[in-house]
Formats: structure tokens, sequence, C-alpha cells
């Protein structure tokens, strides 16, 4: 496919995606103390590679997060949640109890307050990044390769 | 015993996600895993059957938190998805060899599954929605699993209707969060008792009922909403039919469905009536497509909806006889029997789903298997189980399917309604010549030819299958009986979930609101 995006595109897509992405990252770890949490901040973490992805294409996209990757980090990240609120069965005997806060209370309005909210945050960011990306992948990949064949095939082969 | 109540939503959800994240050559280990998750659901559920009670998620006190509820319907609901569940895992093990990517279905069948058990189980209304969600959208995925144009085309109708019925739940909830203020079950029930004004056509708690009745009834394809079913039940994988048109369609329509009229909304007739009208559409409409039709999975399909209509018009009209006021006795028999046949429902549509999957499995000739003619003739043990779950569900005396139809129909006539009585006889009958000709057309004729033999695993569920679809009977007697199917019924209709705990809660935030007043703490 002949590459006609802008020149200024590709370069400020360049500088920008690794801000959003802190941004992202920001908005998921101080979720619990300023507006945001897992989901906004896995949205803009997605956005940031999806940028990339409209901008200069799939293969820069996929050379950023590899397809595996982003397949992993969703099932991970659904995983890291389920872990949270089975330990809280296995430390305080209740499904989803805020087990490190009973442990290590920690100051109100510091960082670490929320007790299991910040691993819950990340692991909610992480399945929203992953799979907002993958959504948004599939759709360009089906775009590419579908002359009227419907289906998977042409990401079966890479 | 109180930590299995989580335990079976997060068991199919981890078994899910870890699925998911297994690469694809590991096949033999991943179906093996699959089996073990099942069994795994299957003996939680077994061990959940004798209690009841509710689980605070993360130690948040009752009304305020999220939180699941165990009474006597949802318990037997819980067992029933976990035996089909269990019996369609078993056999999907070796039928999914059809298909390419077999990790993803397990993974997707597993999401379904804890979606189906979160239905069950969880105490707010909010909380439902969100599990319908995730057992629908797994279905979505499934029912196109094979990516074959017309299959694709089927599962696309089907989100696109379903994505609309799910818009009219939320706006339902919604609408219920502005009257009340609350979307836990016990409070609305608590709430919606208090309420000093009827409920009429125009009314904001009518209007708002009428949306969940409606956006239940798609997912449940009753009659005027079902045009999505046949569809996806001819194009899915005879697995993923067999589990939603037994488990799926069930749960997530007419459990939600009479979870909210009775117990949310405290059996408002006028609703109940609606249930009535979709529950005679679909059992005359399925009744009329299945006899105009000679492809087997449609007439599978159309039967599908005409025997759920019989359970929602049972339990319609139970709840009419109720908030008449005349017998409780005859309302608690009305919901006995359309439990009884959701039960029943179960065992035998997911049997003949798979029986007639087992045929398409044995020969590749997907025409022939189209047709339907002789699709049975060189496979008796399948034949068997069709033809003794066909029995059952047509409605012949010995089987547990007259047993069920039987009490619908007399209770409805005892109630006072012969006119209904007398038309759920005529379709009662007019399902034999249906059956009598599904069964004889596959078992005349030249048979297909064949390729693969029916694995013994796929031989071992259907007789599962079968014993269930017999021993069903064994639950009319007295003592299961008053166990298990009366104390359902009386958990739809009677229980005021834990009016105490409410109660107490109710007068806490009262005497707040008081004490606030007095100081000035709110401004009016």
């Amino acid at each position: 496919m002949e590459d006609n995006r802008s020149l200024i595109i590709k370069r400020v897509s360049r500088w920008m995606a690794p801000f959003i992405f802190l941004y992202g990252v920001y908005l998921a770890l101080y979720g619990h103390l300023s507006p945001g949490g897992g989901f906004p901040g896995g949205v803009v973490v997605a956005a940031a590679f999806i940028l990339i992805l409209l901008a200069r294409g799939e293969p820069a996209a996929l050379s950023k997060i590899p397809y595996a990757v982003a397949k992993e980090l969703d099932a991970l990240g659904a995983l890291l949640f389920l872990g949270v609120g089975l330990a809280g069965i296995g430390v305080s005997g209740v499904f989803f109890a805020n087990f490190i806060q009973e442990f290590l209370p920690g100051q109100p309005l510091e960082w670490f307050s929320g007790g299991t909210i910040i691993i819950n945050n990340v692991a909610i960011a992480m399945k929203v990044a992953g799979s907002i990306f993958l959504v948004l992948y599939f759709l360009s990949v089906l775009r590419i390769s579908g002359e009227g064949e419907v289906g998977f095939s042409s990401l079966e082969e890479k | 015993m109180n930590f299995l109540l989580p335990l079976v939503v997060a068991l199919p959800l981890g078994g899910g996600f870890l699925l998911a994240l297994l690469p694809g050559r590991f096949l033999k280990f991943s179906s093996f895993f699959f089996v073990l998750v099942a069994i795994s659901i299957l003996l939680s559920s077994i061990l959940l059957l004798p209690g009841t009670g509710y689980y605070e998620i993360g130690g948040w006190i009752f009304p305020l938190g999220i939180n699941f509820s165990l009474d006597g319907l949802s318990r037997l609901l819980l067992l029933m998805i976990a035996l089909v569940g269990f019996a369609v895992s078993v056999y999907s093990a070796s039928y999914m060899d059809l298909y390419t990517s077999r990790i993803r279905f397990y993974a997707l069948f597993l999401l379904l599954w804890a979606g189906l058990n979160g239905t069950v189980l969880s105490g707010d209304i909010f909380n439902r929605y969100v599990y319908v969600e995730i057992a629908v959208i797994a279905s979505y995925i499934l029912v196109g699993f094979g990516c074959a144009p017309h299959e694709l085309k089927a599962a696309l109708k089907y989100a696109v209707l379903g994505a609309v019925a799910s818009a009219f739940t939320l706006l339902g909830i919604a609408v219920v969060y502005s009257i009340t203020g609350t979307v836990n079950i016990a409070q609305l029930a608590a709430r919606f008792s208090n309420f000093t004004e009827p409920v009429f056509i125009g009314s904001p708690a009518f209007f708002a009922g009428f949306l969940l009745v409606l956006g239940f009834g798609y997912k449940s394809a009753q009659a005027p909403l079902h045009v999505w079913q046949p569809d996806a039940f001819s194009a899915a994988p005879a697995s993923v039919s067999a589990m939603m048109s037994s488990a799926l369609v069930v749960i997530v329509g007419i459990y939600a469905m009479s979870r909210t009229v009775f117990t949310a909304f405290g059996v408002v007739a006028l609703l109940c009536w609606l249930m009535v009208f979709l529950g005679l559409c679909s059992v005359f409409l399925g009744l009329y497509y299945s006899a105009k039709t000679d492809r087997p999975r449609r007439v599978l399909s159309y039967q599908s909806i005409s025997q759920v209509g019989y359970v929602l018009l049972a339990v319609g009209l139970g709840g009419i006889v109720y908030s008449s006021g005349e017998s409780l006795n005859l309302s608690i028999w009305l919901l006995v029997g359309g439990l009884f046949h959701l039960l029943n429902h179960a065992f035998f549509m997911s049997s003949l789903f798979l029986a007639l999957g087992s045929a398409e499995f044995n020969t590749v000739d997907v025409d022939c298997c189209d047709a339907g003619q002789g699709i049975f003739v060189d496979l008796p043990l399948v034949g068997c189980v069709s033809a003794i779950a066909s029995a059952s569900a047509a409605g012949i005396p010995p089987f547990a399917g007259f047993i069920s139809k039987f009490i619908i129909i007399a209770a409805t006539w005892a109630a006072g309604f012969p006119f209904i009585a007398l038309l759920l006889v005529f379709s009662t009958l007019g399902a034999l010549p249906v059956f009598y000709r599904y069964i004889s057309r596959a078992l005349q004729g030249q048979s297909p030819v064949s390729r693969r033999p029916v694995t013994l695993l796929m031989k071992g569920s259907l007789i599962f299958l079968v014993v269930l679809v017999v021993s069903a009977s064994f639950l009319i007697l007295p003592p299961l009986r008053s166990a298990y199917l009366d104390s359902a019924a009386v958990s739809l209709l009677e229980e005021r979930p834990y009016e105490e705990k409410i109660n107490e809660w109710e007068k806490i935030i009262k005497d707040a609101g008081d004490s606030d007043r007095k100081t000035g703490g709110i401004e009016q």
C-alpha cells in the first residue's frame, strides 16, 4: 500500500504518543485520588497506540505493541483483577476484601492509601488498553485484507 | 460453603481468561483443563444446593454494596445450568474438532457460563444487566464461530437486535432508579411495596417494567421478538445452540424477567398479562413455524420458542392469580408447573440439539443434514436419545414433559382461564405430529455418507443428558417437589428477601434524614 500520509502528521504523532501514554499511566495510578481511574487510563493508553496506528500505519504500531503482547495484556489484566478478588478470600476470607488496607492503611490523600484499589485500577487499565487497541487493530486489518474474503486469514499468516 | 458463592462466577471467569492466554499448540491440555473447570463448577453448584443466603462482596454491608443472593429459585437454576453446561463441555471437547481455534471457543464458552451464573446470583438489577451482557456478548461471537458468511450474518442480526434489547433494559433500569433511588432487588421490593399509588398504564413504574419485560423478552426470543433465534441456532455450532436454548435464553430471559416483575416490583398484574401475551404468541407461532419447515435445526429452534412460551405463560398466569388474591395454592401450582417445564425444556432441548450435532459430526455432507432425511439411520444411540427427548418434548405420558404440561393446563383451567387451557391442549396435541415427522424422517431413507465416528465423549454426554430427561420426572414426587420446586415458587411469589435487614437499613436512612433536617444539615 502506498504510504501517502503527510509528514507533519507522522512527525507530530511521534512526539505526542509517549506523552499520551504517560498521561494514561498517570490517570490509572492516581485514579483513587483524582478524576480518572482504570478505565479512562486504559483508554488513554490505548489512544497512544491507536494514534500511531492511524498516523504511521500498522507495522509501526505493531513494533510498539506486538499483537501477542496486546492479547496477553487483555487476558492478564482480567486475571490480575480476579486474582485480587481471590486473594481477598485467601487473606481476609471475603471475596474482593481490601486486604492491603487492613494491614497497611497508609495516610489519607497519600498515593499509598487505597489498598487494593491501585492494583485493581492497574488491572483494569491493562485490560482496557489491550482490548481497545485490539478492536481498532482488527478493524484496520479487516479493512486492508478485506477484498471479498471475510475472516482472519491475513492475521493468521503473520 | 459461603465462599463457594462468588467462586461459581470466579471459576469460569478465571478459567476462561487462562485459556485465552494459552497458545494454540496446547490443544490437548486445553481440552482437559476446560472439562476440569466444568466439573469443578458442577461440584460447587451441587454443594450450594442445600443452603440459601447472601454474600457481601468486599465486605460492604448488605444493601449498600454489591451482593450475591441465593434463594430457592436461583439454587435450582444454578444446578440446571451446571448440569447442562457440564454435558455440553464434555461433548464439545470432541465435537469442536469440526472447527479451528478451539481454545478461543473454550474461553468464550466459559465466559458465557460465568455470565449466566452471575445473572442468576446477582442481587441488584444493574449488576444483573452487566452479567447478562457478558453472557450475550460471548454468545454473539459463539454464534458466528464458524466464520462462514451465513453464520456471520446470523451473528450480526443477533448482535444488532440484542443491542437494541440491551438499550431497552438499561433505560428501564434508569427509570426504576429514578423512581425508587435504588437498584438493589431486596430494597426495590421494600420500596415498591410501600408505594401507595397503583401501577396503571402510563405510570412511570409501568413504563419501567414494560421496558424491562420487552428487553428481556427479546433475549428470551419470545414470539413477536423472536426473529434472531432460528437463524442464530441454525448457524451456531450444535453445542452452542444447545447451551443457548437450554440455559441462556431461559436465564437472561425468563429468570431475569420474572425476578423483575415478581420480586422487585411485587407481582404487578398488568406486567403479568404482558408475559401471558408474549407466552401465548410464542406457543402458537413457534408451533406454526416448526410445522412448516423440514430443516431439523429450524424445527428444533421453533419448538424451543414454543416450549419456552409455556413457561412464560404459566409464570405470568401464576402472577395474575396471586395478585388477584384468590388462591395462593393455585398460583403456586402454576409456577411449579412453569418451573418444572423450564427444567424439562433445558434437558430435552440440549439433548435434541446435541444429538442433531452428532449427526452433523458423523457426516460431512452438510446439505443432507440440512434436509434431515435419514440422518439417524446409522446412529442407533443418537436416534434413541433423540426419540426419548422428542417424546418428552411432545408431552407423551410417562415422560416429564407430559407431567409439566399437564400441571400447567390443569392449573390454568382451575384458575378460571378455560379458554387459554383449551388453546394449550390444542398446541400440545399439535406438537405431536411435528416431533413424529422430525424423528420418522431422520430414521427413514438413505443414510448420508459417514466420515467420522461419533466419539465416546459425545456418546457419554448424550447418555448423561437422556438420563436427566428421564429422571426429571422424579422431581415432581412430593418430598423432592416440596424441597425444591415449591420453595422456588414460593421464593419467587411470596418472599420479600431479607426484609428485616432492609427495614433496619431504611430506618437508619430515615433517622439520619430527620436529624439532618432538625439541625438544618440538608437544605430542602
